[in-house]
């Protein structure tokens, strides 16, 4: 049974921590230290505006996705994973990337020894990614006018963009809704489980509520702290803080939840909320139980 | 357990017997196993390999628990269908490694009137020979599958992970695969969230990323029929035991 | 008294092959070696296809020795169609095929490490060694070709990939340890032959034939006239059902039979006097390992790769034009020989395997030997079955 409570929405989680990175983006700060003392040989995720992914080596090149844009990070796995060879990889992206990447990891299908190869998992928090051409469209929709959008953030249960001319809006969840990629609507993970850390960006740039999921990222954190005591600053996050991101957690899976009700009636194959399998796994590699009358004539 | 039937769980001395024997293929899925290098060799010493061509001094078939059958047969061939009777009779139970095997693979695309024997010309693999189907019970998708799926699926078939070998048992029953299946079953569906999962598996690189519409692209002339695609998808089924929606 | 043998399934090698021995008073007279795996048609399915995939098709015939098949495929389309390449690619071709020789020939010895070992111990730890470098070669083949099995990275016109200097740096960084643990094994590997033909009682000339040897080149390959080539049909060659079995060509070099592998590539190209016999195959086959390597780290190290390395033109040509790519295999002289039309579709495609050019010298080097010992000379030739029936 689905119920709409943190656990489903917001998945089980040690702590969370509002971290404070002082005029620098917490994330960015993060990765840039991991990479600089060694902590990891590789960074794994989108440019900057979410259009292409990258792989980054090194500590100055370090850029990370400040839109609710973010596609293709796993295009790179397997020249991360086979031809660089980097064994202490960090991944960034929307909770879609790591079903992905936390698959091949279980399975190894596609990708060789991808299992021993990641370091560390942060997503941040999505709420239904765009293109370029949707956010364009989106915003001419909302405002009446063209404007691009240069980052995206939660606010008091809210999600808002900045635009590209400064200007800051309130994007109403139901046109948001119509907006997004299309899997976005039907996705019951906008959290990231599956993750160490998830990232929830806030109104200021610098700073981000970290939802710390497992122990990986907690040391991790701690050993990033170790190394740079005085770049991050770290306040747990008080029960508001939370709420109010679980009644915009709550809001979105609502719609969600509308639309695969109505694919179901339709007959279309239903994304994998407990063990519902796609059309072909589901008639085809899963025709255990057809039916088979026989025809009489 | 299917294959322990009439051993005790706690029996010490129980060592799985495996085969390895190969219809019309490269032996590339064969040669995989060994590509896990010095797991390979630990692999050799739990389990008793009791056939394969390669490393076993045997010509008859032995009777095997678990036969790792790659390539697809050719009906033209006498050997192959003394073979595939053969391995009926002396397998509890066959794991279809690699495309050709699973759904086809390359052998699809075959089409005969070669030299010295051009009536060479039809390839089906073992998921579709009705014969042996009851005891296909698993089917690994890739051209060739990682060394490092091989290697999780070895040690998921010795605990007897049900979670992890659930999948690949559904994957025998499908005869048909390439990565149009990505387009019909994900795409089309609305299920693509454009992660590239689907791009880093294709092992021929048929499958590309367009970072302008952010989903896979599909060039069908570089498609062998594989699987992997799909397979990989996050999308395509139940992924792995991390993340629960209940 | 005269009888004839025959024999199918020969183990400890790859495929599914067949032995045909007449045999007198345990000596045998005559013999024959074939294949007998199903003809996949690679030649003819590739026919109407855009010629950029035969690289990634053709490399599907082999999964031992797979990107000498990509690389063969890839240069006879290029020559062909007149596309040039890159001198890097080549070299990283060159890599390639020498990385994939080194994977292979290790993987021959641990076939034949059956043979060699009495002892169930001794074997593994010998395994366990060579796999060590099998990985550092795999290692290469997927940072440069992509994948390890099937590498997609070789393309008409170059390769895909550049090869960055940190990546290189990384790869070079290993070949000394690689080396030291290659000649281990391999000292390891000749006492043990060295017992196992003391155990049997082999001599020293153990499979010896008279024929001529074929190679391109040491490393790499160079451009041979396909014109040269006749083939024999198991039909005009065998009696019986094998004429209706076998599945292998027998193709001859200048009208005559001739022996490819390490043993003509030393000959042709190192100076060296054979002694007859197949010991020297696994011998010659383990030194050309260490070579290989050496080979390995001289192109890496005095070359860049970070640049581009794939010309892109769409490959054409006139249809009657015949391009032919070689590639020395880690079994002998792989070559292509295709035609493309306007639109680069292919129109022509042979494929001449060396195994299929060894089958003629197994059989010579079976003659005058016990019948009892013709596995041995089978598996010294490391037949590749799949190749050979394409």
């Amino acid at each position: 049974m689905v119920a709409l409570n943190s656990r489903f929405l917001l998945g089980k989680y040690r702590e969370a921590f509002v971290v404070d990175g002082k005029g620098e983006n917490p994330i960015k700060a993060i990765f840039t230290l991991m990479l600089k003392f060694g902590l990891i040989d590789g960074l794994l995720t989108v440019s900057k505006d979410g259009n292409s992914p990258r792989l980054i080596f090194k500590a100055e090149d370090v850029e990370i996705p400040v839109r609710n844009s973010c596609f293709g990070v796993n295009a790179l796995l397997k020249k991360a994973v086979q031809k660089y060879r980097l064994s202490r990889l960090a991944v960034f992206g929307p909770a879609c990337t790591f079903d992905g990447l936390n698959k091949t990891q279980y399975f190894g299908i596609g990708c060789n020894w991808t299992k021993t190869a990641v370091a560390l998992k942060i997503s941040f928090l999505c709420p239904g990614v765009l293109t370029d051409t949707a956010f364009l469209s989106e915003v001419v929709d909302i405002t009446g006018k063209r404007a691009g959008v240069s980052r995206f953030y939660f606010q008091k249960g809210k999600l808002h963009y900045q635009l590209k001319t400064g200007e800051e809006i309130t994007v109403p969840p139901s046109f948001h809704h119509r907006y997004v990629n299309s899997a976005c609507r039907y996705c019951l993970n906008l959290s990231g489980k599956g993750t160490d850390l998830t990232a929830v960006y806030l109104k200021e740039r610098d700073k981000v509520l970290l939802i710390v999921r497992s122990e990986r990222g907690l040391s991790t954190l701690a050993q990033v702290q170790r190394s740079s005591p005085s770049t991050l600053y770290f306040r747990k996050a008080d029960r508001k803080e939370v709420e109010s991101l679980i009644s915009f957690l709550k809001e979105k899976v609502i719609l969600n939840i509308t639309d695969i009700i109505e694919r179901v009636e339709l007959g279309f194959p239903v994304p994998k909320w407990n063990d519902n399998k796609l059309r072909k796994f589901y008639r085809l590699w899963n025709s255990i139980d057809v039916n088979s009358e026989e025809e009489v004539f | 357990m299917f294959y322990r039937d009439k051993l005790s769980f706690e029996d010490e001395e129980f060592k799985l017997k495996v085969g390895f024997l190969h219809f019309s293929s490269c032996s590339g899925c064969q040669v995989a196993f060994f590509d896990m290098f010095e797991e390979a060799v630990e692999i050799l010493d739990t389990v008793e390999l009791v056939y394969s061509n390669m490393l076993t001094k045997r010509r008859d078939l032995p009777r095997m628990d678990v036969a790792f059958v790659e390539g697809a047969l050719c009906i033209e061939d006498p050997h192959h269908l003394h073979l595939v009777k053969e391995l009926q009779k002396k397998a509890k139970l066959i794991v279809a490694v690699g495309g050709c095997a699973s759904f086809g693979g390359v052998r699809r695309l075959s089409c005969g009137n070669q030299l010295p024997q051009p009536q060479h010309q039809s390839f089906v693999p073992i998921t579709e020979v009705d014969l042996v189907k009851p005891k296909v019970k698993y089917a690994i998708p890739g051209c060739p599958p990682n060394p490092s799926l091989l290697y999780s699926f070895l040690l998921a078939l010795l605990e007897i992970n049900e979670d992890f070998l659930l999948p690949f048992e559904l994957m025998t029953f499908s005869t048909r695969a390439s990565g149009m299946d990505i387009f019909v079953e994900v795409v089309n569906k609305g299920f693509c969230v454009g992660c590239g999962t689907c791009s880093t598996a294709c092992p021929t690189r048929a499958i590309t990323y367009n970072y302008e519409c952010s989903r896979p692209a599909f060039n069908p002339g570089l498609c062998v029929y594989c699987g992997s695609c799909l397979a990989a998808c996050p999308q395509s089924f139940k992924p792995y035991p991390q993340p629960t929606y209940t | 008294m005269k009888k004839i043998i025959k024999l199918e399934g020969i183990p400890l090698t790859e495929g599914h092959s067949g032995l045909f021995l007449e045999v007198e008073e345990g000596i045998i007279k005559r013999g024959f070696y074939y294949a007998l795996v199903p003809v996949r048609g690679f030649e003819t399915l590739l026919l109407g296809k855009d010629s950029r995939v035969a690289p990634t098709i053709t490399t599907r015939i082999c999964g031992l020795c797979q990107v000498t098949h990509a690389i063969a495929s890839a240069r006879a389309i290029e020559s062909a169609a007149g596309i040039e390449v890159p001198p890097e690619a080549e070299k990283l071709r060159e890599v390639l095929g020498l990385a994939v020789r080194i994977y292979n020939n290790l993987l021959h010895q641990i076939i034949v490490s059956e043979d060699l070992f009495p002892e169930k111990r001794e074997q593994l730890a010998f395994i366990r060694e060579v796999q060590g470098v099998r990985k550092f070669a795999g290692t290469v083949l997927e940072t440069v070709g992509g994948e390890i099995i099937h590498s997609p990275n070789v393309k008409v016109g170059g390769i895909s990939e550049p090869l960055e200097e940190p990546v290189k740096e990384k790869l070079l960084l290993e070949i000394d340890r690689v080396l030291e643990k290659l000649k281990n094994s391999f000292s390891v590997f000749r006492e043990s032959l060295e017992a196992l033909w003391k155990r049997e009682g082999l001599s020293e000339d153990f499979g010896s034939h008279s024929l001529g040897y074929f190679a391109t080149d040491l490393y790499y390959g160079k451009p041979v006239s396909f014109d040269k080539f006749t083939f024999l049909l198991p039909q005009e060659l065998l009696e019986g059902e094998l004429k209706r079995r076998v599945t292998n060509l027998f193709p001859l070099f200048d009208g005559k039979p001739v022996e490819t592998g390490p043993r003509a590539r030393a000959v042709l190209f190192k100076g060296y006097t054979p002694r007859g016999g197949v010991k020297e195959l696994h011998l010659l086959r383990g030194e050309e390992n260490i070579e290989a390597l050496l080979r390995i780290r001289e192109i890496l190290e005095n070359g860049k790769f970070d640049g581009e390395l794939w010309n892109r033109k769409t490959p054409s040509s006139d249809g009657e034009t015949l391009g032919v790519g070689v590639h020395e295999a880690p079994r002998g002289t792989n070559v292509h020989a295709v035609k493309v039309d306007k639109t680069g579709k292919i129109v022509y495609y042979k494929i001449v395997v060396p195994t299929e050019l060894n089958f003629f010298a197994v059989g010579e080097a079976l003659r005058g030997i016990s019948a009892t010992k013709a596995e041995y000379v089978v598996r010294a030739y490391d037949p590749c079955i799949v190749c050979a029936a394409h």
